[in-house]
């Protein structure tokens, strides 16, 4: 079973279409071109599919980079 | 008192001095009862207890998420309640900043009920917030997370404030008086005259507007950042550069940036969340919802929801082939530097042609804008060429100080924020100088020579 990190970059890499793209925790929405408000939900989706759970719009409201991002998965997937 | 008065100036002035002089600790008293007797001598004593009353509302209720609801439904009920108050024939009964001051109390009230922020526990600063002056004219929307912190510590001005301000409250009143104003003649000619004309005399209207909103709402921000920092407070930014954009989603991120992060996060985000199992389609959705809700805003009549619809539909074909488009561009590198040159004209045009329904009125002018626009025929009436012939209302002397304009808007963006602004270059530090005492000496002019009535800044009046 490989990382959150590992899957989440693959997930990262689908949605912006960019197979080079290589995510770490430190990385913005200013960091990747693609990345605005309009495709962060994309991500969302993207997000909820891979690791099938659900997320609420509060929960996804903090969410100001790549480290929050694997914060949420972590936790979500540790509540079971 | 609007800003587009020597009296606004005067009173920042004296406001700016005393804040300066002022121990800490009467500061924020200065802020609050400055600014409610801006407020009061700008829309009298019942919109005074309204803006007050809400904003004590909001405080209180803040407190306890049900309460904070009930706010919100109220504070929403009013802003809508006002602005039906046009279609129901009764003009002239709107509280003013009513749009501002609503969204920065139901954007607090959200984010307190969501757990993101603590209730305020102070309550002059939570009024200054509310009442704050020289944003409550038209913005920018300033967030309570980053007001509030600043009301608190109430810093003097940095050493360079006075300095910054002065060229950026200049530069606002050039973009008004010398660009705005000017240009406003020119448009309002073309849209009183609509359907006589030839399609040059409507390009001049087509091509103006865009223009002459832009210099207007941008002077105005420029003079609240400026004011904003004399008294202490660092303002967001409200506009970057709008018309260097290459795409209309960009051009969103940088026009009117503080009312479009505040959709974004109260309206389109949970709404596009909420629709995201409906894929292609709830993203439109979610567009449309969000755009027209930023037409009405403005006010409640069908071209400004329709204004919303045109933006909306550049968005989501915007969206719905972001894909595509990159993958092309990866595959074409040197078609994407052509993009980089021919997306902003593109854009442009696009932002144009929604402008049209936003300053025409009713759906009759603008189906008129865009016969005339279409008729093909050059010739300018004689009334209209004599108005460009006005050495102020003449193209040269108009682009000139478009140039001049946009010089400074570049010097300034790029200094703006750097710790210590006057250590910039030397070039750019006397570009900066220059331009501006070429702004002040232009502006002057215009004002000693011109025999119109100032007008107040469009977006005064939302």
């Amino acid at each position: 079973m490989s990382s959150v990190k590992e899957r989440l970059n693959a997930v990262f890499q689908d949605v912006f279409d960019d197979p080079n793209l290589q995510i770490t925790e430190a990385m913005t929405a200013d960091d990747v071109d693609a990345w605005d408000s309009l495709t962060h939900i994309d991500l969302i989706v993207a997000v909820e599919k891979a690791f099938r759970f659900k997320l609420s719009t509060s929960s996804v409201r903090g969410l100001k980079n790549v480290g929050d991002f694997i914060a949420l998965i972590t936790s979500k997937l540790e509540a079971g | 008192m609007g800003f587009a008065t020597p009296g606004f100036l005067g009173f920042l002035a004296a406001v700016g001095l005393l804040y300066a002089a002022a121990p800490r600790r009467f500061r924020l008293s200065l802020l609050l009862m400055t600014s409610v007797l801006f407020y009061f001598q700008w829309s009298g004593l019942a919109f005074t207890l309204l803006l007050l009353g809400t904003t004590l509302l909001t405080f209180f209720a803040a407190r306890s998420r049900s309460a904070s609801l009930g706010a919100l439904a109220l504070v929403c009920i009013l802003l809508v309640g006002f602005k039906t108050l046009p279609l129901l024939g009764i003009v002239g009964l709107i509280p003013l900043g009513i749009s501002y001051y609503s969204f920065k109390l139901a954007g607090y009230l959200i984010d307190c009920y969501m757990g993101e922020i603590e209730p305020e526990r102070q309550l002059g600063r939570f009024l200054t917030f509310s009442a704050f002056f020289p944003q409550i004219v038209a913005g920018p929307i300033q967030r309570a997370q980053t007001f509030l912190p600043q009301a608190q510590s109430v810093e003097s001005a940095p050493p360079t404030a006075w300095t910054r301000a002065g060229l950026r409250i200049i530069l606002g009143f050039f973009k008004k008086f010398v660009i705005a104003d000017n240009l406003g003649v020119i448009v309002d000619y073309v849209y009183s005259h609509l359907g006589a004309g030839s399609s040059a005399a409507a390009a001049f209207g087509f091509y103006g507007y865009p223009l002459q909103m832009y210099a207007d709402f941008s002077g105005l921000a420029d003079i609240a950042i400026g004011a904003s920092l004399l008294l202490g407070i660092k303002a967001p930014e409200n506009f970057n550069a709008p018309f260097a954009a290459t795409s209309p989603s960009e051009y969103w991120r940088r026009w009117h940036i503080s009312l479009t992060l505040w959709m974004t996060d109260y309206v389109f985000t949970p709404l596009r969340m909420s629709l995201r199992n409906l894929g292609n389609a709830g993203l439109v959705l979610s567009l449309f919802g969000n755009m027209i809700l930023i037409g009405l805003w403005h006010g409640f009549i069908w071209t400004f929801a329709m204004f919303g619809a045109v933006h909306a539909v550049y968005l989501s074909i915007d969206a719905l082939t972001q894909k595509a488009r990159r993958r092309f561009y990866r595959s074409h590198p040197k078609m994407d530097r052509f993009t980089d040159w021919v997306g902003p004209i593109v854009t442009f045009h696009l932002i144009a042609v929604a402008f049209v329904f936003f300053r025409a009125g009713t759906v009759g002018h603008v189906g008129l804008m865009f016969q005339q626009l279409l008729t093909g025929a050059r010739t300018l009436p004689p009334e209209f060429q004599n108005l460009l012939a006005t050495a102020a209302t003449s193209p040269r002397v108009l682009i000139s100080a478009w140039i001049a304009m946009e010089v400074a808007d570049a010097v300034r963006r790029r200094y703006w924020s750097e710790p210590v602004p006057l250590m910039a270059h030397r070039w750019a530090r006397w570009s900066a100088y220059g331009v501006t005492v070429l702004a002040l000496f232009f502006t002057v002019t215009f004002l000693l020579t011109s025999t119109r009535e100032s007008t107040p800044f469009l977006y005064e009046i939302f």
